[in-house]
């Protein structure tokens, strides 16, 4: 199996290299939890990739905390979320604003755009899909989201016994 | 029951340990199943729970082997037309090598059954005979005729239902339950299927269209694969196992990893080793043994069985355990209905088209394949999915086409012929162990010509078929030319009349080992057109069940 250039340092030169690296030091000692700050940001961003309308929004239905939690237990992730924050305020700082969470409405959405569409592998890009999966994967277990689809989810005890007819005939 | 009074020991207790298990109870002969996963209780799947989709069936310590797998093919270029992806993904295999998905199977009272659709289909009758009509693969060295009786037991135990007139595979009696309504999701694929001069017919499933044996009747939830909770879908926890014990004559122990198989001196298997759940080494000496460990573990057990009697692997006088693995030969097009067809209801596979399943059906082509609706089978189940994969976005433009969209996906799901090749084979893994300290198994796959041939086919078709149902876009494909995911396996121990090119004979005995038999899909010399294996594993199980007690009797094991 391969081994990483961190790896075979760690190895061949013993605690000595992590006094004079700072980056691995900054990983082991990285907070486990996200700043309020980044909370704040992330929060505004799931609000704008899922907004309230007639059905309630990813902030309403308690998505931030989950995702908050899964970014704890989940260093990658969380090294991530902090990136994509970053990029989020800077963004709005070009803009003339204070970071994301001070944009209107119309200009968070722009930037989300902006996220969605970056390259391919960018921090940016990446950011947004795992966001997203995220996201979804959490609003849509909540049964409000499910108010408008014609869903009458969880799938038991009931079943669907109307399974031969229209799905429209259910909702 | 005293360790040494079972007159068989049967490893696993999946579709054919089951249904052994059960046959060989019904004789009076007294059976321990050594199962290496857990118990589960149809009540501790979660499909009652709000955040249901978030769950798969449970995960509990040692629900699934491990293996490995051996160097994946290349992928030629310019098969743009068998390459899975998504809408909003993409291309989902960039690599430019087949990528491994997995080896679906499940460890677990009930083995694979617990998360299996429920389909329970009788194998073609030109598939048993492939080598004589087709010079593929090998023949079955017993006809469709012969099994034929083995199938009405093993349909009326798992309580399947099914239609009448199927012109192909004779029937001696009626399905025990009537045929399933087709879904109003599955009507539209009927209606597409007729504009294309092509027959469609409701599945034959071992899930209860009425209440039948103390078991209740479906309510269409279309989640089999997550586990049955009503114990309507016939799993072999809920039918073959429980009447296996009920019987007084079965014990099943879980948790129970069998280790080794000690050869003796006079051509017999003299011991099982085993492993239960907290660390304790035992040693059993039945009369016989019944190895039901699937496709995949069968051959590992027995090459790691390997002793100075056996030197080779047990059972491995041909060289042929592990040899001539069959994959799932597969495929799924799927796309949006403009109708509000609500398709994650009904059961898992409502309606097939068998009309491409004769080995010499498809133009050009050796071996066949079937078509059949399966949107629930490919998990467009509830909203997480259709709004990962079906509607994308983000923002009101996302909610808005959850909204357009959410119930309209319709899938077609082609399964195919997989013939036995070189390349593709089970073997020891010659550096990983499993935490017993016994090596895994490796996974050899190659796809041939032929199966790339028949997958072109199976992908063109389904398209048609979806199109002419009224999809207006497709939105997502998936298949095994660049993936590995197989749920059925084959071959592994073929059944044959030759000990030199074939592991057992015809009753899935040794040729060699007079008192050890397999009873899974490892047996198979050929995979059929498409056909989900339960049912011919099943019947095959208690055909070979029955030989045991007669041989029993003749003092002849």
């Amino acid at each position: 199996m391969a081994i990483s250039r961190r790896s075979f340092l760690r190895l061949t030169l013993g605690t000595g290299l992590l006094f004079s690296s700072g980056y691995i030091l900054k990983d082991v000692f990285m907070p486990a939890q996200l700043g309020a700050g980044e909370r704040r940001t992330l929060g505004a961003y799931l609000d704008t990739l899922i907004p309230q309308d007639q059905t309630p929004g990813a902030v309403q239905l308690g998505v931030p905390e989950k995702i908050f939690h899964a970014a704890s237990e989940d260093a990658q992730y969380r090294r991530l979320v902090r990136k994509g924050c970053r990029w989020l305020d800077l963004r709005a700082r070009r803009m003339g604003r204070d970071g994301f969470t001070s944009l209107g409405e119309r200009e968070r959405e722009e930037v989300a755009e902006e996220s969605a569409g970056a390259p391919a592998g960018s921090v940016p890009r990446i950011f947004f899909e795992r966001t997203r999966a995220y996201a979804f994967f959490h609003y849509y277990a909540h049964p409000a989201s499910w108010e408008g689809l014609g869903y009458k989810g969880p799938p038991q005890p009931d079943g669907y016994p109307d399974y031969t007819k229209p799905q429209s005939l259910l909702s | 029951m005293a360790e040494q009074s079972f007159d068989v020991v049967i490893v696993g207790s999946g579709a054919g340990g089951g249904a052994a298990a059960w046959a060989l109870s019904q004789q009076r002969i007294r059976v321990l199943v050594l199962e290496a996963g857990p118990r589960y209780r149809p009540s501790e799947y979660p499909l009652d729970r709000h955040d249901w989709e978030q769950h798969q069936f449970p995960e509990r310590a040692r629900h699934k082997s491990r293996y490995t797998f051996g160097p994946m093919q290349e992928l030629a270029a310019g098969r743009d037309d068998l390459l899975s992806w998504n809408h909003i993904s993409g291309r989902a295999n960039a690599t430019g090598r087949r990528k491994v998905v997995a080896y679906h199977h499940k460890r677990g009272v009930g083995g694979s059954t617990l998360i299996f659709s429920g389909e329970a289909q009788r194998l073609h009758p030109a598939a048993m005979k492939m080598h004589s009509r087709f010079g593929a693969g090998s023949d079955w060295p017993l006809s469709y005729e012969e099994l034929e009786p083995f199938y009405c037991l093993a349909e009326r135990a798992a309580g399947v239902a099914g239609p009448a007139g199927d012109p192909v595979r004779f029937r001696s009696e009626p399905y025990p339950l009537p045929p399933h309504r087709l879904s109003y999701a599955g009507m539209k694929v009927r209606d597409g299927c007729r504009t294309l001069g092509l027959n469609w017919t409701e599945n034959s499933v071992a899930i209860l269209s009425h209440p039948f044996d103390g078991r209740p009747e479906c309510n269409y939830c279309a989640n089999c694969y997550r586990g049955c909770m009503r114990t309507d879908k016939g799993s072999a926890d809920v039918t073959f196992i429980r009447k296996a014990v009920d019987s007084g004559y079965c014990e099943i122990r879980s948790d129970s990893q069998a280790t080794r198989l000690e050869a003796g001196p006079d051509d017999r298997v003299v011991a099982v080793h085993y492993v239960d759940g907290r660390g304790g080494h035992h040693r059993l000496s039945p009369g016989t043994v019944i190895v039901a460990c699937g496709a995949v573990e069968t051959p590992r057990l027995l090459l790691a069985s390997a002793d100075r009697y056996a030197p080779d692997g047990l059972g491995n006088e041909s060289g042929q355990v592990g040899k001539n693995f069959m994959e799932t030969v597969a495929w799924s097009t799927s796309g949006i209905h403009p109708d509000p067809i609500g398709s994650y209801r009904g059961i898992a596979v409502g309606g097939v088209c068998w009309d491409f399943n004769a080995p010499d059906s498809v133009p050009e082509v050796v071996g066949g394949c079937r078509f059949c609706s399966g949107t629930p089978e490919s998990e467009l189940l509830g909203p997480i999915s259709y709004a990962q994969r079906v509607a994308g976005g983000w923002g009101r433009k996302h909610k808005d086409e959850m909204r357009r969209v959410f119930g309209r996906a319709l899938t077609i799901i082609a399964m195919g012929e997989s013939l036995p090749n070189p390349g593709s084979y089970i073997d020891l893994d010659p550096y990983e162990e499993d935490q017993l300290g016994m090596p895994v198994a490796r996974i050899n796959t190659r796809l041939a010509g032929m199966e790339i041939k028949r997958l072109e086919f199976m992908a063109r078709k389904s398209r048609e078929i979806l199109l002419a149902s009224g999809v207006e876009k497709i939105i997502e494909e998936f298949g095994t030319y660049d993936f590995f995911a197989s749920t059925h396996v084959f071959g592994t121990c073929r059944m044959g009349r030759d000990p030199e090119s074939s592991v057992l004979d015809g009753y899935g005995r040794s040729h060699r080992w007079r008192n050890l038999f397999v009873a899974d899909a490892s047996v198979f010399p050929s995979s059929g057109g498409g056909e989900s294996p339960s049912l011919t594993i099943e019947a095959l199980a208690i055909r070979t069940a029955g030989r045991i007690g007669y041989l029993a009797q003749r003092g002849e094991l």
